[in-house]
């Protein structure tokens, strides 16, 4: 047997770790911020790039995507290489996907906090980011299979499997979720080719396998590497590896429409997303068990090295937050836990247990072997795990909590049949202390944070070798005689088959969104049309974006469950035939503000108007941050006929009068809006002294942005009435 | 089987349980039951002593029977009662269920001739209790699925029909008995400083966004003059609070946040404002409300008209 000599590219995994401590630091910092919103709704007063809509996104892309993103690059870059004996496929690919996937950070980092935003959860960047993702993301995958055709490894570990899944789905998740249609291409706005019902089964069919291919997966596979390296232990058991690996990639993409239990969505998906959801458990708790079972004969260690420790924690964290997610998958848990808090703890298990300490775990193992030398303090990165650890359960219990009591207060009725808090505020400030101690625990995890990237940097600061390509040797993979291969099982076989295991791993990820998702867009008695829902007018559409853009459905739902507790506070539940022209879905995942499906005609003009201007004016007590820019800005209305053209490619029947009329019509209604703030003293003071001061580049309030966002606000479920919808359900 | 759980455990907890069952089903409001009904306390503390009796009979017994046996069937007996004990069948389905492996130092026999850097595979069995769990999991979804789409369970809607009809019922029943019920035909205009009071304060907190403290008007209507938009008067103000304003133009319905006696307390405290003069009193809106019930009044013949139009259009 010739040995080959080779060298595993060590700088590019390097490149990946930095990128991971920085944007780690940046991502949960911009978290704290908010969690700090909702103590002081004002914190970023007036500033409209650093309101707390447009940073909700870059908190959530930054968490996600650039500091697991950039983990999991780190991770699959070094374990890959040594575990197929090889270089990555090619060092320019290996270079395109890290720069390229810094730039896209960079320009999320940007365009979010300026309102590009698509307000699809997990995935807000506009269009132009959306196929440089997906370019990205395809280099990525060409040099991860390209490595595996080139290998001197025959079999695949358990490790690649997950990898190559990773790529698999997250490429096909990320590609049909972001389908889109530009306004313009020199512009970045772009409208969701899917509308209501459907654009939130496919939502969620990615918001859930992001979580499950992103942020679950790959880190599977870093377990499989990381665990048994820095324990020096087999692992536990590769038939376990097997099963729950098959099992878990073909079950979890099932699993989606566990986000959307009790709204339009119909009942047949939802049935399928809760069963899906249990069987769910034991596949992922395969994973947990085959972790901890390779520690067996190890625990001594667990208890000195804080390597050991930060995975303990972080694979005890997956078995809860994978627990829990099939409980709140239950419909009657569901119909408690969501829009609550409750949701974001869950969240912020997996994320800062799971994810956070596996990735630290990763990194203090890793920096030392690249940099040749030892970690500059243990007993610093065992005060980073204990203050990490205190910050995660600071952090998580008092959510659970707060979504616990906000919910029983939201369903609560007095005996003659009122709420007992009909007010929303009441159930906001009982929470109050809950949010204080989530601000706190936050503090503590980043604090933690901070102290590994001093315990990094002296590490690299007294070590006296640099970051070098890492000579290794082994013979080349030889043709297998039909003799050695007789008799192996049909796995044995598929482990040395990348390209078969890729297919196999393609076909079980895509059976249960296909089965899930064609039917609701193909089959029309899904979504029954009313015939009085109308398209928004031009102002209203014009509203819809701003809503959009200031990331209002951050807070604020636009989907009334079926239940007394809701209709009674918010009114009728929402239909689907009621969003067919909603392009994209604002449902909403959490209510921090009530639910605002109904709430056109509810208030009038003015009082959208002052609230907007000073939330806690209208709503003493309110954690609603101000939206003063929307009453200063002019709206811009150079782009509303080719939205509404978009519109008409994706369906919506806007005529040619219609579009041809939209500037007219938008004065007019914006017009009426004005005539209505008139109706307020105090307005119509401060406004004429305004105008007066003015002078000639005074712009008139109809064409100012609030008046767009209220004419939105107020068409808000009105196309039904309550009677008319009894007489649509009886013709059904 | 009696041996398995000592008595000093198996007394208090057949003893709570059925105090907790008395506290399920006896209607006891918002207090236990014990305390709202002391006969109850005093059949529990019957309970116990009856329970302790029992347990003190059936051991003195026990030692009766034991102490007529001959030596050998004494042994026999021991012997049966230290191995019922033992638990020895949930030890065994225990062991069975959880660990299905090896041994740390049987391990070679399992190790796989994997290496993947340096990283080495066993070859354990699946652990039973994860393998059953997962079939469970299975059965449950077919089982779930079958529910709802073979023999057609609840969906969502119907649950939502029942959850009204029961509500509804339950507020029917509370309505019958309950007293001092205000609804827009008994509500009376209040004159008792204590629901003035606390109107103010209800006025306060919601209202003065909008209708300023003194109840000059701002985003609503000025409530010192004596034109109404929806009405003068108890009743209908009661019922513009209650319902809300004009749709999309006016005030929001107040009923889901105020209960009848608070909008009777506030409505009653705005009443308060006739005839007052706020610092920067909005211009009149609406039509000139008279009470058509009012005794003494010479212009109620002429404008009776008038006022039953406005009237009409709430």
């Amino acid at each position: 047997m010739e040995m080959q000599q080779f060298y595993y590219d060590n700088k590019i995994v390097k490149k990946f770790i930095y990128a991971t401590i920085v944007f780690g630091v940046v991502g949960m910092l911009v978290g704290l911020i908010l969690a700090f919103m909702f103590l002081f709704p004002n914190l970023t007063d007036g500033i409209s790039w650093l309101s707390f809509g447009r940073l909700r996104p870059l908190h959530t892309n930054a968490v996600i995507f650039a500091f697991v993103g950039n983990a999991i690059f780190a991770g699959v870059y070094y374990s890959t290489q040594r575990l197929l004996k090889a270089r990555m496929f090619s060092d320019l690919l290996s270079n395109i996907n890290f720069w390229g996937w810094q730039l896209i950070i960079v320009g999320a980092a940007i365009t979010l906090p300026l309102g590009y935003s698509t307000s699809k959860e997990y995935a807000e960047l506009e269009w132009p980011f959306d196929i440089a993702i997906a370019v990205i993301w395809v280099a990525f995958g060409i040099n991860l299979i390209g490595t595996m055709l080139k290998r001197r490894q025959r079999h695949l570990y358990v490790a690649i499997w997950f990898y190559i899944a990773t790529f698999v789905t997250v490429a096909v998740l990320h590609i049909f979720n972001s389908l889109e249609i530009p306004v313009s291409f020199t512009g970045m706005k772009s409208y969701s080719v899917y509308a209501g019902v459907q654009d939130a089964l496919v939502q969620w069919w990615y918001g859930h396998n992001a979580v499950a291919f992103f942020l679950t997966t790959p880190f599977l596979g870093l377990m499989y590497y990381f665990v048994p390296k820095a324990a020096n232990r087999p692992v536990y058991s590769y038939r376990l590896s097997i099963v729950h690996f098959w099992s878990l990639i073909f079950i979890y993409i099932w699993a989606g429409p566990h986000h959307l239990l009790y709204t339009a969505l119909p009942e047949w998906a939802q049935h399928l997303g809760v069963a899906f959801s249990v069987m769910l458990l034991m596949p992922s708790w395969g994973g947990m068990i085959n972790g901890l079972l390779t520690l067996r004969g190890a625990w001594d260690k667990v208890r000195t090295d804080p390597v050991l420790k930060f995975m303990v924690v972080a694979i005890t964290g997956y078995g809860m937050a994978t627990f829990e997610g099939p409980m709140l998958s239950l419909k009657n848990v569901n119909a408690i836990a969501h829009f609550t808090d409750w949701i974001i703890a869950h969240v912020h298990v997996g994320a800062l247990a799971w994810n956070g300490f596996l990735a630290f775990g990763m990194i203090y193992w890793l920096i030392p072997r690249l940099f040749k030398t030892k970690l500059y303090s243990i007993g610093l990165a065992n005060v980073h795990f204990w203050i990490g650890t205190l910050g995660i359960m600071l952090y998580a219990l008092p959510l659970y909590v707060a979504g616990f009591a906000q919910a029983s207060m939201w369903k609560q009725f007095n005996p003659d049949g009122s709420l007992v808090y009909g007010n929303f505020l009441e159930t906001v400030t009982e929470i109050m202390p809950m949010y204080w101690m989530r601000a706190i625990g936050g503090t503590l995890y980043l604090s933690g944070l901070l102290i590994l990237v001093y315990n990094v940097i002296m590490t690299i600061a007294k070590s006296e070798h640099k970051v070098t390509d890492e000579l290794a040797e082994a013979p080349a993979l030889k043709r297998v005689s039909k003799r050695r291969v007789s008799g192996e099982g049909w796995h044995t076989w598929l482990e040395r088959k990348p390209i078969q295991l890729t297919i196999y791993a393609t076909i079980a990820i895509l059976i249960g969104g296909i089965v899930q998702i064609v039917p609701t867009i193909v089959v029309k008695s899904n979504i029954p049309t009313i015939s009085s829902v109308k398209p928004y007018t031009p102002l209203e559409l014009e509203g819809r974006d701003l809503y959009i853009r200031e990331g209002c459905v951050g807070c604020h739902s636009q989907m009334i469950r079926p239940f007394r507790s809701e209709v009674e506070r918010y009114g009728e539940y929402s239909k689907a035939g009621e969003y067919v022209y909603d392009h994209p879905f604002l449902w909403g995942s959490k209510r921090t503000g009530p639910d605002l499906h109904r709430v056109g005609g509810k208030y009038s003009d003015n009082w959208h108007f002052n609230h907007m201007y000073d939330p806690q004016s209208t709503s003493s007590g309110s954690i609603m941050p101000a939206y003063q820019w929307l009453i200063r800005n002019e709206l811009d209305k150079s782009d509303t006929e080719k939205k509404m053209e978009t519109m008409v490619s994706l369906g919506v029947p806007y005529t040619k009068e219609d579009i041809a009329n939209a500037q007219a019509s938008m004065l007019e209604q914006g017009t009426n809006i004005e005539k209505n703030l008139y109706s307020d003293p105090d307005f119509v003071a401060s406004y004429e002294a305004d105008k007066a001061a003015a002078g000639e580049n005074f712009v008139e309030m109809r064409n100012r942005e609030i008046v767009a966002l209220i004419a939105y606000l107020q068409r808000l479920g009105t196309d039904i009435k309550v009677k008319d919808i009894i007489e649509e359900t009886a013709q059904n | 089987m009696r041996h398995l759980i000592p008595s000093y455990i198996r007394v208090p907890v057949i003893f709570f349980a059925i105090a907790g069952l008395i506290e399920y089903f006896v209607d006891s409001g918002d207090k236990p039951a014990f305390i709202e009904q002391p006969i109850i306390l005093l059949f529990l503390l019957l309970v116990l002593l009856v329970l302790i009796a029992i347990e003190g009979i059936v051991s003195s017994m026990d030692n009766i029977l034991f102490q007529s046996l001959d030596k050998e069937a004494k042994e026999r007996y021991l012997a049966n009662r230290k191995k019922s004990y033992q638990f020895t069948k949930l030890k065994s389905i225990y062991a069975k269920l959880a660990s299905n492996h090896k041994p740390i130092e049987e391990e070679g026999e399992i190790i796989l001739d994997h290496n993947y850097d340096g990283i080495k595979e066993l070859d354990n069995n699946l652990p039973p209790w994860w393998i059953y769990s997962f079939y469970i999991s299975i059965v449950f979804a077919v089982i779930y699925m079958v529910r709802y789409h073979v023999l057609n369970a609840d969906d969502q809607f119907a649950e939502y029909e029942i959850e009204y009809a029961e509500a509804n019922a339950a507020i029917e029943e509370y309505k019958k008995t309950a007293k001092n019920l205000v609804d827009v035909n008994t509500v009376e205009l209040l004159t008792e400083a204590a629901d003035l009071k606390a109107g103010q304060k209800i006025f306060e907190t919601n209202c003065i966004a909008c209708h300023k403290s003194d109840g000059g008007g701002g985003i609503g209507p000025n409530l010192t003059d004596q034109h109404w938009i929806l009405g003068g008067g108890i009743k209908n103000v009661f019922n513009t609070i209650s319902e809300g304003g004009r749709d999309g133009k006016g005030m929001v319905s107040w009923k889901s946040e105020l209960k009848p006696l608070e909008m009777a307390q506030v409505a009653s405290y705005v009443l308060q404002f006739q005839g007052t003069t706020p610092a920067e009193p909005k211009a009149p809106e609406g039509e000139i409300w008279v009470d058509e019930n009012a005794e003494s009044s010479e212009i109620k013949d002429t404008e009776n008209k008038d006022e039953e139009t406005v009237v009409s259009n709430n």
